[in-house]
C-alpha cells in the first residue's frame, strides 16, 4: 500500500495508471498539470510520484525542484525516449524513467522496484498470510513458506488481482513470459501446489471457462 | 602530362625551329657572299694567268708552240714570282699535262674533271684536308693551243662557317636553357586559373558547397570562373533545399511518432487490463471507451494525414470557379445538428472564387471548427469575404480564448498544440492548421493569423476571384 501521485495531462493515460495501480492495492491521486501537481505536493507527502515531462504549466523537470527536498521518489513517464532527456531526468534525481508506450505490468514492476528500493513498499496481507513483494517471501504466522520463484510469481499475480477472475493464457504469459501453448497443464500443476502449500484450497478458485481467482476477503 | 608542360613543350619546339632556321639562314647567307667574293677574285686571277699564256702563244707567231716551250713558260713563270693563282697547271691542247705546281691532293682525275667542266666554270674539290676552287680555260692561237688550270685553297671559308655554326650552337644552347625556365614559369602562370578551378571543383565534389573561384579578369578563364561560381551557387541552393526538406520530413516523422505514442500507450494499457481477467463492469466500460475513442482519433488523424500527404505531391491544383453561396450552403449542410455556435456569413453574396471546392471546404471547416473550440463568448463564428483587385480575402473570426502571442508562430506546425489536454478532450489532432496552411498555399495564398489571448482570433487567407 503506497500513496502515489500521477501527474499526466492525458486523461486516458492518467486513468490507465490509476486503474492499474489501484488494482494492485495502491492509493492513487491524479493531477493534470504541473501547477496542480505542485499544489498537491505542498499539501501532502506521497510515497511515489509518476511524472510526465511535457506538462502544461510547470514542466516535469521543473516539478523535480518541489519534490527533491521531501525526498519523494520520482519516476518520469514520457514519450520522449531520447538519451539526453533520460540522462537529464536521472541527473535531476529521478529514480527511474519509463518511456511510452508501456505495459501496465511493466509499470507496476518498475513502480514497486522503486518503492522497494526506498523502503516504502509494505507487505500485503491475505487470508492470514504475509506477502512481501520486495523480499519475495510468504509467511504464515511468522513462519516462511517455501515457494519456488514461479510459484511466488503466480501467487503474487493472484494476490494483486484479488477478486478478479484471471484468464489462464494471460496468467501463463505473465508468469512464464511466454505465449501460452494449448497445453496449460503446467499452470494447473502450479495452482495445485500453491493451494496445498498455502492451505488455500477453497480460496484459490477455479472459474469455469476462464481460469483462476483468489477470492476477496 | 600536365597542360602547362604541354604548353611549354609546344612553345619550346616552336622557338627551337625559329631559332635554328634563323641561324642557318644567317650563316648561310654570310658564307655564300664570302664564297662569291672569293670566287670573283680567284676568277680574275685565273683570267690573268690564262691571258699570260695567250700572250706567250701570240708572241710565238707562226712558230709552233710545243709542249717543251709550254713547260718552259710554266717554269719561268714560277721562277719570276709565281702565278696569279695559288697553284697552276698547264696542259697541251688535247689536255695532256705539261707542267704543274698543284699540290698532291689534287689528283689527275680531279684535274681531268675540271678540264671537262670547260671554260669559265668553277669546280669545287673537297680533298678531305681542304677545299679547293678549280678554274680551267683553253687558250687557242695559231701557234697552238693550251689549257690553263688554277687551284685556290678556300678551306678557310668553310672552316669559318663551321666555327660560326659551333659558336652559334653554344649560344643557342645557353639561350635555350634560359628559355626553358622562362617558358615553364610562363605556362604555369597561364594555367594557374585552370588549377584553381580544378581544385574548387574537387572541393565541391567533396562537400564544400560554399567554395567559389572568383577569378578576376576579362579573359575566357575569368568567364569560366564566373559561370563555374554560378553553377556552384545553384548546386549549393539545391543541396540546402534538399537538406531542409529532409530535415522537415525527419521532424514530421518524429512529431508523428511522438503523437502516436500516447494513443498507443492507452490502447495497449487498457487492452492489457481487459485481457487479464474479468474486470468489474464499470472498469471494463471505461477501458473499452478509451480504446474506442483513441481509435477514432487515430482514424481521423490518418484521414487528415492522407490528405496532407496527397497534397504534398500535388504540384498545381485544378482550380474551378466556385460561388461563395455554394460554399456557405455546403458548410451549413455538414454542420452537426447539435452545434452550439452560430455561423454568420458576411459578403458571401454574389462573389465567386477560383478554388478546388472540396479542399476549400475542408479548409474553411477546419477553421470554423477551431473557432468553435475556442468557446466564443458571443456564441458566434463570423465568416467574412471581401473582394479587392481580383482577389478575395476570406476571414474566419471568433471571440474565443485566443492564442498566446508566443505560440502564434508555431500553431501551423504539424501536431503542435497550445493546450494538449484540452485539444485531446476536443478530439483535436494538432494537425488541422498544418493542413489548412498547405491547402491555402495550393490556392496561392497563405494563412495570416491574428489573435489576442482572451479576446479572440481571426484567420484570413486570399483566393483568386472568379469573374463571370
Amino acid at each position: 500500500m503506497a500513496d502515489i501521485l500521477i501527474v499526466d495531462d492525458e486523461r486516458a493515460i492518467a486513468d490507465l495508471i490509476e486503474l492499474t495501480l489501484t488494482q494492485v492495492g495502491h492509493r492513487c491521486e491524479t493531477a493534470a498539470s504541473g501547477d496542480a501537481a505542485a499544489d498537491r505536493i505542498e499539501k501532502k507527502r506521497y510515497d511515489l510520484v509518476l511524472l510526465d515531462v511535457m506538462l502544461p504549466g510547470l514542466s516535469g523537470f521543473e516539478l523535480m525542484e518541489y519534490l527533491q527536498p521531501a525526498g519523494t521518489p520520482v519516476i518520469f513517464l514520457t514519450a520522449k525516449g531520447e538519451l539526453a532527456d533520460r540522462v537529464r531526468g536521472l541527473r535531476l534525481g529521478a529514480d527511474d524513467y519509463i518511456v511510452k508506450p508501456f505495459e501496465p505490468m511493466e509499470l507496476i514492476a518498475r513502480a514497486e522496484a522503486v518503492l522497494r528500493r526506498t523502503g516504502r513498499l509494505g507487505t500485503l496481507r491475505v487470508f492470514g498470510l504475509e506477502v512481501d513483494p520486495a523480499g519475495r517471501t510468504v509467511k504464515r504466522e511468522g513462519e516462511p513458506v517455501a515457494l519456488t520463484p514461479r510459484e511466488f510469481d503466480l501467487f503474487l499475480l493472484l494476490v494483486r488481482n484479488r477478486g478478479l477472475a484471471l484468464y489462464r493464457d494471460v496468467m501463463y504469459e505473465r508468469v512464464w513470459g511466454d505465449i501460452a501453448e494449448d497445453d496449460t497443464r503446467t499452470l494447473d500443476l502450479h495452482i495445485q501446489r500453491l493451494r496445498k502449500k498455502l492451505g488455500l484450497q477453497r480460496e484459490i478458485r477455479t472459474v469455469y471457462k476462464i481460469g483462476y481467482m483468489l477470492e476477496a476477503e | 602530362m600536365k597542360f602547362s608542360h604541354k604548353l611549354a613543350l609546344a612553345m619550346l619546339a616552336l622557338l627551337a625551329v625559329v631559332l635554328n632556321a634563323g641561324a642557318a639562314w644567317l650563316v648561310r647567307s654570310s658564307f655564300d657572299s664570302q664564297l662569291a667574293a672569293a670566287q670573283r677574285q680567284n676568277e680574275a686571277h685565273h683570267q690573268r694567268d690564262a691571258y699570260g699564256v695567250k700572250l706567250a702563244l701570240m708572241e710565238a707567231g707562226d712558230e709552233p708552240f710545243d709542249a717543251a716551250r709550254l713547260k718552259e713558260y710554266g717554269r719561268r713563270l714560277q721562277s719570276y714570282g709565281g702565278t696569279g693563282g695559288e697553284w697552276m697547271a698547264l696542259y697541251n691542247g688535247s689536255g695532256f699535262a705539261v707542267w704543274s705546281s698543284l699540290p698532291e691532293a689534287v689528283t689527275a682525275d680531279d684535274q681531268r674533271a675540271a678540264l671537262a667542266a670547260g671554260d669559265a666554270a668553277v669546280t669545287y674539290l673537297d680533298t678531305g684536308e681542304g677545299v679547293f676552287q678549280l678554274y680551267a680555260t683553253k687558250v687557242e692561237q695559231a701557234a697552238g693551243s693550251a689549257w690553263v688550270l688554277n687551284a685556290y685553297d678556300v678551306t678557310v671559308l668553310f672552316e669559318a662557317r663551321e666555327a660560326l655554326l659551333r659558336g652559334f650552337a653554344r649560344v643557342e644552347g645557353a639561350a635555350f636553357a634560359a628559355l626553358v625556365v622562362l617558358v615553364l614559369w610562363m605556362s604555369r602562370m597561364l594555367t594557374r586559373p585552370v588549377a584553381r578551378l580544378e581544385e574548387a571543383a574537387r572541393r565541391i565534389a567533396a562537400g564544400a558547397y560554399d567554395e567559389r573561384t572568383a577569378l578576376k579578369g576579362e579573359d575566357e578563364l575569368a568567364d569560366l570562373s564566373r559561370s563555374f561560381d554560378q553553377m556552384a551557387r545553384a548546386v549549393q541552393q539545391k543541396v540546402e533545399q534538399l537538406d531542409l526538406s529532409v530535415r522537415q520530413r525527419d521532424d514530421f516523422v518524429a512529431a508523428f511518432t511522438h503523437e502516436l505514442k500516447t494513443p498507443i500507450t492507452s490502447m495497449m494499457g487498457y487492452a492489457s487490463l481487459l485481457r487479464t481477467g474479468e474486470l468489474p463492469p464499470e472498469a471494463r466500460k471505461k477501458a473499452a471507451d478509451y480504446i474506442y475513442h483513441e481509435t477514432k482519433r487515430l482514424e481521423a488523424l490518418s484521414q487528415k494525414l492522407m490528405v496532407f500527404m496527397e497534397l504534398e505531391h500535388t504540384g498545381e491544383l485544378a482550380l474551378e470557379p466556385l460561388e461563395l453561396k455554394v460554399l456557405e450552403a455546403r458548410l451549413r449542410r455538414i454542420r452537426p445538428p447539435e452545434a452550439k455556435t452560430e455561423l454568420v456569413f458576411e459578403g458571401f453574396e454574389g462573389l465567386a472564387v477560383l478554388a478546388q471546392p472540396d479542399l476549400l471546404l475542408a479548409l474553411v471547416q477546419n477553421l470554423v471548427s477551431n473557432a468553435e473550440k475556442a468557446d466564443p463568448a458571443d456564441g458566434k463564428v463570423t465568416l467574412t469575404a471581401r473582394a479587392q483587385e481580383g482577389r478575395v480575402t476570406l476571414t474566419v473570426r471568433d471571440k474565443g480564448r485566443g492564442i498566446p502571442q508566443e505560440e502564434l508562430a508555431r500553431v501551423t506546425e504539424p501536431f503542435y498544440m497550445v493546450d494538449r489536454s484540452r485539444a485531446r478532450a476536443q478530439n483535436g489532432s494538432g494537425f488541422g492548421l498544418a493542413l489548412c496552411e498547405r491547402i491555402a498555399r495550393l490556392h496561392g495564398g497563405k494563412l495570416a493569423i491574428e489573435s489576442e489571448a482572451g479576446k479572440g482570433t481571426a484567420v484570413r487567407f486570399e483566393l483568386k476571384e472568379a469573374r463571370a
